[in-house]
């Protein structure tokens, strides 16, 4: 056997027919499940959000929604969600085990992503910036109808992006375009990573789950010990998270908000929920 | 980081769909997960894929998420098993069955390097640009890889020909 052979061995492994339109409508279907909800349910999911606020009026979830300071108000959702102060609420579902990414070049790096679908609704809001600390956004480009490509975020960079209130960000929160934002984040337990218990949560990861599980013997099934590990690892990655709202109102004046973030325990399959509230 | 556009992704999907499923199943041994491993590159293409990307980069770039992908379902290793290589149909003559016998009882990482040396044809430096690692560490891996397939192999030249 030489060179050769092993190349013509390779030319003769070619995806089988099916497989390519297969993970093709895979993929398209996971992205429509992805795309915003639509006009009516997002309509029923605001207005059940407003209704709870006139109940627990007075509550902190929609800031001056009842006649604030020059008629200015604000509430928040992500992922369609409505957020409060008092619990969490699950944002996101993820396949831990088979979801986060590990990179071993030089030391250990643990990486997760999920859709960051924040919206804010209110009166005379001008703009939005939302800041996320220990993470970094990433953007999808759309297309709106006629073709052209359309980012409606403005000053997009890893950590910070902004909204104009205008008619390209209603038809966005309409549900006619998807910002396509998602939060990722990662751990490292090299030098760079001041926090010893963050550079124990990663290096257990990689020693008990990613080692464990990638044996290509199969013998090592999810248990206890994986669980317990995954549970910090995400506790970890999760606690350190947040993103910040400023709201900038017609009038020049802004409110902020903080968003904060959990980790669930896992299922035996390896799933984990995301949460998320507004910061007290 | 942007995202490219759904006909593009298709585009580039088909043209490299030959390329990530060669590199699955070195990395999986198994047909059927190397069709899901496809799957996962095909979403991450339409979903993260940086936009204004030159070709080279391009291929890099899926080369490295095939590769991620593949160590992600190797951790999902207790819902997925082998399957037993006779059920793999690609491999219809018995000298091509043996040669990738041979390879696939080398460790992942040594699979991934001989594949790009010597299929793909990149050098020690583009290896070590797309999987991450230190040249030495990608040299030192080719040199073991080549090695153990000496000492595999039975018969033939040396796999530096």
């Amino acid at each position: 056997m030489h060179k050769n052979l092993y190349t013509k061995t390779v030319d003769g492994i070619k995806a089988p027919a099916g497989a390519v339109n297969r993970a093709l409508d895979a993929a398209e279907a996971r992205e429509k499940k992805r795309e915003p909800i639509s006009m009516r349910r997002w309509t029923k999911v605001a207005i059940a959000a407003s209704l709870a606020l006139v109940i627990l009026a007075g509550s902190a979830i929609g800031f001056d929604l009842f006649g604030g300071k020059n008629g200015n108000s604000f509430s928040l959702t992500v992922n369609a969600l409505a957020l409060s102060e008092d619990e969490f609420t699950v944002i996101e579902s993820l396949d831990s085990v088979g979801g986060a990414i590990i990179n071993v070049p030089d030391g250990t790096v643990v990486e997760e992503d999920f859709n960051f679908y924040c919206v804010c609704r209110g009166d005379n809001i001008a703009s939005v910036t939302y800041t996320v600390e220990n993470g970094e956004f990433s953007y999808n480009k759309k297309h709106v109808p006629d073709g052209r490509e359309y980012l409606p975020l403005s000053d997009a960079d890893a950590n910070s992006y902004t909204v104009y209130y205008g008619e390209d960000y209603e038809a966005l929160i309409n549900g006619e375009l998807d910002p396509g934002v998602r939060l990722y984040i990662s751990l490292s337990d090299d030098d760079s990573e001041p926090d010893e218990a963050v550079r124990k949560a990663v290096s257990d990861y990689r020693d008990i789950v990613y080692l464990k599980l990638s044996d290509e013997s199969g013998t090592t099934d999810y248990g206890p010990e994986i669980a317990e590990c995954l549970d910090t690892m995400y506790r970890v990655m999760f606690d350190r998270v947040s993103v910040t709202v400023e709201i900038t109102f017609s009038d020049g004046s802004t409110q902020t908000e903080s968003i904060v973030f959990s980790s669930e325990g896992h299922d035996d399959s390896g799933r984990v929920d995301i949460s998320a509230k507004l910061a007290a | 980081m942007a995202g490219i556009g759904t006909n593009e992704a298709e585009l580039i999907f088909r043209q490299y769909s030959d390329m990530i499923y060669r590199i699955a199943l070195h990395n999986l041994k198994n047909g059927a997960d190397a069709e899901d491993v496809m799957q996962d590159v095909c979403i991450e293409l339409l979903t993260k894929c940086p936009d204004q990307i030159d070709s080279e980069h391009l291929k890099a770039w899926l080369i490295r998420v095939t590769i991620n992908k593949c160590n992600s379902l190797h951790r999902l290793a207790w819902r997925k098993r082998h399957e037993p290589l006779d059920d793999f149909a690609h491999l219809t003559a018995p000298e091509h069955r043996e040669i990738m016998e041979e390879i696939w009882q080398l460790p992942k990482d040594y699979r991934n390097i001989i594949y790009l040396y010597y299929y793909e044809s990149y050098t020690i430096a583009e290896i070590s640009g797309i999987l991450g690692k230190n040249p030495n560490t990608v040299s030192s891996y080719l040199q073991r890889a080549r090695k153990k397939l000496k000492d595999i192999l039975t018969e033939g030249e040396d796999y530096n020909a």
